[in-house]
């Protein structure tokens, strides 16, 4: 053992080729901890003896047959590192010097092809990727609209942001980011159109960061996002193919990682997470309507509950006579103070959801069903709680479902408990004043260093366009400026068109 | 920082929250009765709502005895296993008896406390309070009172007789309250007449009739349906056939979708002459007798009837109030308005007041007659 | 130059931390309209009658020009504030103390605002509230966006503004119930009464001093003077409006009767489903009050800072202690409306009358200085 772990440390010295093949193939067995798929072949063409060696599992067999197999054994060159890299039919050749990267090159889906006593070893990735296909967006479903969400590949993911973005204005940098398990990072961006000092902001984020590994993409935004005491998320997480190459075109960042079907899009505004790309598929009117449904939604699903609190708790002159006697009626049944019946309701239906999350599609439903209406009745029938109770944390419930953000959405979810409590103690002045901490901390917050609450404020009249309303593409030839992207002219303004008529009789 | 945010949560948690007031919990009064009792006692009588469910009836009734409203609620807590509370107030009725004493007294708490409702009716029981609390009803007799109001001020049979507009009466010099009377017919309470107060003290009544031509003077209507009843004697000859042989004398004429315009003006500081404008715009909808409209002399007639026959009655009836000594119509305020530098005195007004000269000048158009000649 | 050597007269401000001109529409309108516009209708009428409006528009008038005269002193310096302009008048003792008088100034105006509202709160909702409680909600509020800076600051006054307006909206109802013989005989006032009407709306025209604090930050400055103007005519409208309500609605006794009726107006209104107006509008009103006791906060802490520079942070904690106390422990309904009276009898003079007597002697100083360069 000590003997291997000195050849091994012998192996590492820079200028260890050239090399015999037997211990070329010992020391890359060391490296990889004896793997039981490390396949190594020894072949002698002119002359020259060859390793040839790659894990099984990971590389395109058929590939290797047809590209670099039959040419090298059917060449008549004598073969050399620098003609392996110019005359097989395989691109991405590249030549290495220490066994150590070669070994990481191996792991990542490398044939490795050493000809004795040359001084560098060559590797060609014929990775076989087991991926599954795109598929439909799971998460951010819309009606209209292209229909894919990004897959577990990175190459797949960049194959079609590229396919989309054909320009070579597109840049993808990479990062590669884990000290222990690296994941392999892209940052994208126009080069024409991005803000220069948010991509420095991002690069340099990216650069800083220092952690073992990164699961995810959503654990990556984690990491880079402005403030992490927030339950806000700062960066969009989207599934959707169009949402993010629709961000790049205006102008944003969007990071994609290996291994999650998640990019990430920064900087967001928090208007942006009630934007989905649907806005922009249906006519003007009819997503101005409904984006302005959706700010409606939100409101409604953190407000609702706590003035339901707040006015049966304290403020029953609030109410009409004739709806005060439906409440009292269903309420003088429930032996718990509002603000627990409503936390109690609350909880139910957070674990209808939870649970309908994590059990299979079909099983969620019923569960769904069961609890949503069986539950329900059977609580009010209980008299745990009233039956009004139930149709204002339904309306709640369901309008909080409405943000295109999953993410976003939960986090509407949970400021939701604060604000019962805080009704539930102080009634409606309470409200105003969970609202109040609540928009300073919004005012306060930023993503990438932009503020987060852009384009309210800052105020930027124009911006309000494809942030709260949408205004017909006609109109809106400006990209948003509160960025300050280099170019935010989207296309020359029309020439002012001839005020027509009503009816034009011709010249 | 990050010390003293969550020791200020303790303390906040610590001090304690607001009292609170769980509407299952509570007793909310809807109707408040106010009777005179001897020896300036007051007998009370509150409907509240309580939410119990073994209770069928949600309303309930309970007395009490007291020298206040505040008093009332707190005597009458002492009677119930709920807590009285008084936010949902719609409806202050006060016993005849006791409205002869001024009712002011009572009221004052919605106009000086915030936390008391101002907007409810005021209204005054022929009887007592407590006949009209007690009936026994089928229906939620705090929401019929309420409505019973509420409604007839919509259809414009009512004139603005809420609280505010009897707090705002009571408090300007130179103008007097009216509240509907509420009188039981058929164990069923019914609006009447309309009480009129001097200040808030209750000195007599108007009847419907006289309610419309108050609210004439007072304000305008947008579109109201009234019978007038005008002498035949004229029409004689354009009457077809006679077809109402009950009443041999007067015609019965209805109008619909009576618009009418009014203005006050204060034509001789000196000698206290006013001036009525009243115009009145009206379809004809029916006639007791077969009148035959030919031509605009007849209709013209009818106009001249209909405009003397209301002027005699506004005349009539503003002899009513001089004699009461109430300045219902806000005479005294106008001459308050239009006079600098004098500042009108609650007595040398009710001193002024008779002696005030009225004009009436009522001018009706019949805009259309309906379907028939 | 001796008292260089501890303050500079001028005021270094980064590019990040600037604000935009228009915004100072926002703060004035802002900062202006919150606690005296609840109770001014009362105060006008009790000296000018039924011609209040009249006294309204003369005092709205006036403050133009003070504000006018205002943006003429800081213009006559390159980036500075009122501690700065002070120092380079009075020399940096007696400027210092001037300063200091006008940063004790802000904290009455600051407390007035904060002991006022928990008075509202107790008489409109909740009697029995702990006033240490709600001292404590609002004070979280306030250090936590104070602890955001001046760009937090001016946000939340955009945005509670934007949030408040439809307060004024709904004063429609109202409206609708005026009896404009309550305005009857007009003009019947005496010059005095409307010129004592006049003075008696200036509580609600306070907080015009934060320009002297906040025109270093100002980042387009020729372009400020509108928007402040702007603001200055929104609160004089604002303050009309009421006033006209109210005398329209209440006439005579009831409105020298009554304490805030500017809320009672809002008692007024009802809809099929909200029977108590006023319940929601004084819990909004706290979204009014909350940007004027960030603003005036800020202004404390930073005016601190220039003066004696001491951090921000610090003197906020101070500050919020001293409100802490005083916000808890001031009970009496009679101490609250002497406080307010004596801040607005001294911001009476301090914020309007004080400019006024400042920019001669600018004028003066600017004059001696240019001679002097003249002769050296």
């Amino acid at each position: 053992m000590k003997k291997r772990t000195n050849k091994f440390k012998n192996s590492k010295k820079k200028g260890e080729f050239p090399i015999v093949i037997d211990q070329l193939e010992q020391s890359v067995k060391d490296q990889l901890h004896d793997e039981a798929n490390l396949i190594f072949k020894k072949i002698n063409v002119q002359n020259k003896n060859i390793l040839i060696f790659y894990i099984s599992y990971l590389i395109d067999k058929k590939r290797l047959d047809d590209n670099l197999f039959t040419p090298l054994l059917y060449s008549e060159t004598e073969w050399s590192t620098s003609n392996l890299v110019d005359n097989l039919p395989i691109g991405d050749g590249k030549q290495y010097q220490t066994v150590e990267e070669v070994c990481s090159q191996i792991i990542s889906g490398s044939v490795g092809v050493y000809i004795e006593n040359e001084n560098e070893i060559v590797t060609f990735s014929i990775l076989n990727n087991q991926q599954r296909p795109l598929e439909k967006p799971e998460r951010e479903s819309i009606v209209i609209g292209p229909q894919a969400a990004f897959s577990e590949s990175l190459e797949t993911n960049l194959n079609v942001v590229r396919a989309s973005i054909k320009s070579n204005e597109l840049v993808a940098e990479k990062f590669t980011i884990g000290s222990r398990l690296p994941t392999e990072v892209r940052l994208t961006y126009l080069k024409s159109l991005a803000n220069d000092e948010d991509v420095q902001t991002m690069r340099q984020r990216l650069n800083d960061l220092v952690v073992d590994d990164i699961e995810d993409s959503s654990v990556l935004s984690q990491y880079l996002e402005d403030s992490s005491i927030s339950i806000f998320p700062q960066f969009y997480l989207t599934e959707r193919v169009d949402r993010f190459n629709y961000s790049i075109s205006k102008g944003k960042i969007g990071v994609l990682s290996d291994g999650s079907p998640e990019g990430i899009v920064a900087p967001t505004t928090f208007f942006g997470f009630f934007e989905s790309t649907e806005d922009v598929y249906f006519r003007w009117n009819i997503a101005t309507f409904f984006r302005m449904l959706r700010f409606i939604a939100m409101f409604i699903s953190f407000i609702l509950t706590p003035i339901y609190v707040a006015v049966v708790t304290f403020h029953y002159e609030i109410l009409p006579i004739s709806l005060l006697e439906t409440l009292g009626q269903s309420r003088s049944k429930v032996p718990f103070s509002p603000v627990l019946e409503v936390l109690f309701l609350e909880l139910i239906i957070e674990l209808l959801r939870e649970a309908g999350a994590r059990l299979p599609t079909k099983v969620g439903q019923t569960i769904g069903i069961v609890g949503g209406i069986v539950l329900g009745q059977a609580a009010v029938d209980a008299g745990l709680t009233s039956n009004v109770l139930i149709i204002v944390i339904a309306m709640s419930a369901l309008a909080s479902f409405t943000a295109p953000s999953y993410l976003m959405g939960s986090a509407i979810r949970v400021i939701r408990y604060p604000l019962i409590i805080v009704a539930g103690l102080f009634g409606i002045i309470g409200v105003t004043f969970g609202l109040c901490l609540l928009i300073i901390h919004l005012l306060k917050m930023t993503s990438l260093g932009r503020p987060y609450f852009l384009p309210v404020y800052p105020f930027v009249f124009k911006d309000l366009d494809n942030s709260l309303i949408r205004l017909p593409f006609g109109i809106s030839n400006k990209r948003s400026i509160s960025y300050r992207l280099k170019d935010d002219t989207r296309y020359k303004e029309k020439k002012s068109t001839k005020k027509k008529d009503i009816d034009d009789l011709g010249d | 920082m990050k010390i003293v945010l969550p020791i200020l949560c303790m303390a906040t948690l610590l001090i304690g929250c607001v009292d609170t007031k769980q509407i299952e919990q509570l007793g909310i009064i809807t109707s408040y009765g106010a009777d005179l009792l001897e020896d300036d006692l007051i007998n009370n009588t509150l409907l509240y709502t309580q939410f119990d469910p073994d209770i069928k009836e949600p309303i309930q009734l309970v007395e009490s005895k007291s020298n206040s409203y505040e008093g009332a609620v707190d005597a009458a807590n002492l009677k119930t296993n709920y807590k009285l509370v008084t936010g949902q107030l719609r409806l202050k009725v006060f016993g005849k008896e006791l409205a002869k004493q001024g009712i002011v007294r009572l009221l004052t708490t919605h106009y000086r406390d915030a936390e008391e409702p101002s907007r409810l009716y005021v209204v005054v029981s022929d009887t007592t309070a407590k006949d009209v609390l007690t009936i026994n009803t089928s229906f939620n007799l705090s929401k019929f009172l309420y409505n019973l109001i509420d409604n007839n001020r919509k259809l414009e049979i009512l004139p603005k007789s809420d609280f505010k507009d009897f707090a705002h009466k009571y408090a300007d010099i130179g103008i007097d309250p009216i509240q509907p009377l509420i009188t039981i017919e058929k164990k069923k309470p019914i609006i009447e007449r309309l009480a009129l107060f001097q200040n808030d003290v209750f000195v007599g009544s108007l009847t419907t009739e006289e309610t419309f031509l108050f609210k004439l003077v007072m304000e305008n209507f947008k579109a109201v349906t009234q019978e007038i009843t005008i002498p035949k004697q004229p029409f004689e000859e354009f009457i077809k056939k006679h077809e109402d042989k009950r009443d041999a004398e007067n015609l019965h004429v209805i109008l619909s979708e009576l618009r009418s315009g009014q203005k006050i003006t204060l034509e001789d500081t000196k000698n206290l002459k006013y001036n009525v404008d009243i115009k009145i715009d009206a379809n004809l909808l029916e006639i007791s007798e077969q009148v035959v409209i030919e031509d605009e002399k007849v209709l013209n007639k009818m106009e001249e009837q209909i405009s003397k026959k209301i002027n005699k009655k506004l005349e009539e009836m503003l002899d009513k109030l001089k004699e009461l000594n109430v300045d219902t119509i806000g005479f005294g305020r106008i001459y308050n308005q239009e006079t600098k530098h004098k500042e009108l005195t609650e007595q040398k007004w009710r001193e002024l007041y008779p002696t005030i000269d009225v004009t009436f000048n009522v001018d009706v158009n019949i805009l259309r007659h309906g379907v028939f000649d | 130059m001796t008292w260089g050597i501890s303050m500079d007269i001028n005021v270094a401000v980064k590019p990040g931390i600037r604000i935009r001109a228009f915004y100072l529409f926002f703060i004035i309108a802002n900062i202006q309209n919150g606690t005296g516009i609840m109770g001014v209708p009362r105060y006008i009428y009790k000296e000018a009658k039924q011609d209040s409006w009249v006294s309204i528009l003369i005092a709205g008038l006036f403050i133009h020009i003070v504000v006018f005269v205002m943006f003429q002193i800081l213009n006559k310096y390159e980036n500075t504030d009122i501690f700065g302009i002070q120092v380079d008048l009075f020399g940096n003792w007696v400027g210092k103390i001037l300063g200091t008088i006008f940063i004790t100034y802000v904290f009455g105006s600051l407390l007035t605002v904060l002991i006022n509202y928990i008075q509202v709160v107790q008489v409109f909702i909740f009697p029995t509230l702990s006033r240490w409680m709600i001292t404590i909600l609002l004070l979280l509020i306030v250090t936590y966006a104070v602890l955001g800076g001046l760009r937090v600051a001016v946000g939340v006054a955009f945005i509670f503004f934007i949030l408040s307006i439809w307060l004024v909206i709904f004063l429609y109802k109202p409206m609708t119930l005026t009896d404009f013989g309550h305005f009857k005989p007009l003009l019947e006032a005496s010059p005095k009464e409307l010129l004592l009407g006049a003075k008696a709306t200036s509580y609600s025209f306070l907080g015009l001093e934060i320009l002297f604090f906040i025109y270093p930050f100002i980042d387009n400055k020729k372009k400020a003077q509108l928007p402040t103007q702007i603001g200055i005519a929104t609160t004089t409208f604002i303050i009309l409006l009421v006033t006209g309500i109210s005398i329209g609605f209440f006439g005579g006794d009831t409105l020298e009767q009554a304490i805030w009726p500017v809320l009672i107006l809002y008692k007024l209104i009802e809809y099929t489903l909200i029977e108590r107006f006023d319940i929601i509008v004084v819990s909004q009103w706290m979204m009014v009050i909350i940007p004027i006791m960030i603003l005036l906060s800020w202004m404390i802490t930073y005016g601190v800072k220039r003066l004696y520079k001491i951090s921000q942070k610090k003197t906020l904690f101070v500050v919020i202690l001293l409100l802490l106390i005083c916000g808890g422990t001031i009970k009496n309904q009679y101490t609250i409306e002497t406080i307010i009276d004596y801040v607005a009898q001294i911001g009476f003079w301090i914020v309007i009358i004080y400019p006024l007597i400042l920019y001669p002697l600018v004028l003066i100083k600017k004059k001696t200085n240019k001679n002097k360069e003249g002769e050296s």
